[in-house]
């Protein structure tokens, strides 16, 4: 599946702009079927404001503006092209989308371990139990610091003081221009 | 399968501390992040990548092992990618993109504020392509034509001369610059602060 939708996003960014109008069609019939709240993506103002751009101002500023509609002139090629656009963007989003959601935590754990980060998993299960003492701990000094005075004073000490208490204090230094090779 | 990077075992100081930075960094994309884009204001991505940059500078003052920057920005790209909302593939390859940077940056010519600068100023500069860059895969390469007849229309309208319009245009990209030289900064002054309470408490 996760071809077919890698196939379905190279069409449109190499084919002709004719082309990627019928492809797009298409590819957002088949994914409307296999997952319809994509098509949320048209409840977005953001596209309605790209539509803007590149359907409705884009061919009344750009190429030979040879046709009339309502009294305003515009290119049909810029049209078209215009159109193709907008396919595209929604193709591609629509695609990324569907493969994002497909996604489980478990491949990209995987995929990563398989890539020679074998420790991709642990440090981001550490990551996550550790949440929610960051943000208590960012909390409390923030409470102590409550002035933008005494924040604008010396934030780099204040950050160091939120990050420090967190850390594994064991830790070798970082000195000048060395990596401590694993 | 290609190992792009072998990090097999990890010490247990420089496991939490990894998780640690993850955390922040993570903490970072999902709460600044999520109101940027409510806010949609402008310059969303170059705020978040500020952030970026000061985490990861001052990361390297405590975990130095090869790829840690690198395994940094994967388990916070993994994050945002199940933790954030909206569309979360573009930043996913922002914060894998910025830890990569920093990562060749820092360990090929060393962790001093000059490199930490030009770790700052490089970030920020792939964070104004990537605007670019990701407009022009999502939408193709005329967007560039359309944006630049826009501004043209846009200004002779308004009856703004072509120099300031160049000023303005070249001040995106200075800004960027300073800005992320600053945060760069900032991250290695709070970097030196944690070595030295580290130093203290020995």
């Amino acid at each position: 599946m996760k071809y077919l939708i890698g196939l379905v996003v190279l069409s449109v960014i190499i084919l002709p702009a004719e082309l990627v109008i019928a492809v797009s069609i298409i590819a957002m019939i088949v994914y409307s079927q296999i997952d319809i709240s994509l098509l949320g993506l048209f409840k977005r103002k953001s596209i309605y404001f790209l539509f803007t751009i590149v359907v409705i101002l884009q061919p009344m500023i750009i190429g030979e503006p040879v046709n009339k509609f309502l009294g305003l002139d515009y290119s049909a090629d810029a049209f078209v092209n215009g159109i193709a656009m907008f396919c595209r963007a929604v193709v591609i989003i629509s695609s990324i989308t569907l493969i994002n959601r497909s996604t489980s935590r478990e491949h990209v754990k995987a995929f990563w371990k398989q890539r020679g980060l074998e420790e991709f998993d642990n440090v981001l299960q550490k990551a996550e139990e550790i949440l929610p003492d960051i943000k208590s701990g960012f909390n409390k000094v923030r409470k102590e610091n409550n002035s933008i005075k005494s924040v604008l004073r010396n934030p780099s000490e204040l950050l160091a003081k939120m990050i420090y208490p967190l850390l594994h204090k064991s830790e070798k230094l970082a000195p000048n221009n060395t990596i401590n090779e694993e | 399968m290609t190992k792009i990077l072998k990090i097999e075992k990890l010490s247990e100081s420089n496991l939490v501390n990894t998780a640690v930075f993850a955390a922040v960094w993570g903490l970072a994309e999902i709460s600044i992040g999520t109101f940027l884009h409510a806010s949609k204001i402008p310059f969303r991505g170059a705020i978040m990548s500020l952030a970026a940059i000061m985490i990861l500078v001052c990361a390297r003052s405590v975990i130095n092992y090869k790829g840690s920057l690198i395994l940094l920005g994967i388990v916070t790209a993994t994050f945002r990618l199940f933790l954030g909302v909206g569309f979360n593939i573009t930043p996913f390859i922002a914060i894998l993109l910025e830890s990569l940077i920093a990562e060749i940056v820092l360990n090929k010519f060393g962790y001093n504020r000059i490199t930490c600068v030009i770790t700052g100023a490089a970030i920020m500069v792939y964070t104004l392509l990537h605007g670019l860059i990701m407009q022009a895969v999502f939408l193709g390469m005329d967007i560039y034509k359309i944006y630049y007849e826009l501004v043209l229309s846009f200004t002779n309208k308004i009856g703004l001369d072509e120099n300031i319009v160049i000023i303005i245009l070249l001040s995106v990209p200075f800004i960027h610059l300073i800005t992320g030289a600053l945060s760069a900064s900032l991250g290695l002054s709070v970097g030196r602060q944690i070595q030295n309470l580290m130093e203290n408490a020995k």
